[in-house]
């Protein structure tokens, strides 16, 4: 399901506009968010992917979530790659099939930044850690 | 009695409940440490605010620093002899805009913006006062840089201490190097809003006190 992440992120964006009580930050997003783009609270995260602020956005990859809590229907984590002004960014979501809604599980500056490294080359000899 | 929580995740209602503190800061209007929450789902180990209760909190307080930014810069410019009304002339405001902001201390998110490019490039009240042309525009700014490089690369805030400032004339001075002005000084505190002079005005070096 990794080539159907077209389809995750255009409705995960409509989803942030429309439906913004079905997406759930988790972890630390909403920190990251105040403290990486002085976005302060849920409401204007949700208006500022709705009003088209992820630009160039690219698919970054696509893999079951290191923390699914069912093996039966296993969740995917989709992560893509962004840009806001001049500012880098790393934002990953979660369709969630079990109960019906969205989490937005990270929302930070790439780690790898923009230069890609040889581990960013070669991610399959060392491994690919979860942002 | 409290009302029950699903974990937004996995659907669980072994939620539990913990509290941490984070420091909010704004600039020119400080810095406040506020109580936020955290749920935590014992079931699929996932936290976050499922609550919805740091939203409000938040978002207050930082309304409230952003009052105090806008009164603490206002009364930074005026306690060195800035007028207000020469200030809201200069940058086409209404007449007692910024008197409104400043006794009320909430204007617009684009007034907050406003505020505080002006307080951290005051000369930019020149740039607005030459109507945003662009070559006068350069050439206020050229001239700031030439100042901070003529000393010795320290920032010379041109909102001055009242205290430390002598001058009853705490004019922006700028020397332009180009064809017949040699010398400028731009004069926000009186009618006359140019004044040549024959020597630069700003020579000393003072280090910027904005520490809020």
């Amino acid at each position: 399901m990794a080539d159907d992440h077209a389809r995750v992120i255009k409705e995960f964006i409509a989803a942030c506009g429309n439906t913004p009580e079905k997406v759930i930050p988790i972890y630390n997003v909403l920190r990251d968010a105040r403290t990486h783009y002085k976005i302060s609270t849920k409401a204007a995260l949700f208006e500022f992917i709705a009003n088209g602020g992820l630009e160039q956005l690219s698919f970054y990859h696509c893999k079951p979530w290191e923390k699914n809590f069912t093996q039966q229907r296993p969740l995917l984590v989709y992560s893509f790659k962004f840009k806001t002004l001049h500012l880098p960014g790393y934002i990953a979501i979660i369709e969630n099939t079990i109960i019906g809604n969205w989490l937005l599980k990270s929302f930070h500056p790439p780690t790898k930044g923009n230069n890609p490294t040889l581990a960013d080359k070669f991610p399959n000899l060392i491994g690919h850690s979860e942002e | 009695m409290s009302q029950q929580i699903n974990c937004p995740v996995c659907g669980s209602t072994d939620i539990s409940s913990s509290e941490y503190n984070e420091l909010v800061s704004e600039s020119y209007g400080g810095s406040r440490e506020i109580g936020l929450f955290q749920n935590f789902c014992n079931s699929c180990e996932t936290p976050g605010d499922f609550e919805n209760r740091n939203d409000e909190i938040i978002q207050s307080t930082i309304d409230e620093l952003k009052a105090k930014a806008v009164v603490h810069i206002l009364n930074d410019f005026v306690e060195n002899g800035f007028s207000l009304s020469a200030m809201e002339r200069a940058l086409e405001l209404p007449q007692r805009t910024l008197a409104k902001w400043k006794n009320t201390g909430k204007p617009s998110a684009a007034g907050v913006s406003l505020l505080k490019f002006i307080r951290c490039f005051p000369w930019l009240l020149d740039v607005a006062e030459h109507k945003f042309e662009f070559q006068s525009a350069q050439k206020i700014f050229v001239s700031t840089a030439y100042y901070f490089i003529a000393n010795n690369s320290t920032y010379i805030d041109p909102l001055k201490n009242k205290t430390e400032s002598q001058s009853s004339s705490p004019s922006m001075t700028y020397t332009f190097n180009n064809n017949s002005i040699t010398n400028m000084t731009i004069n926000l505190h009186s009618s006359a809003s140019n004044i040549l002079l024959s020597e630069p005005t700003i020579n000393r070096t003072l280090e910027l006190t904005c520490d809020r």
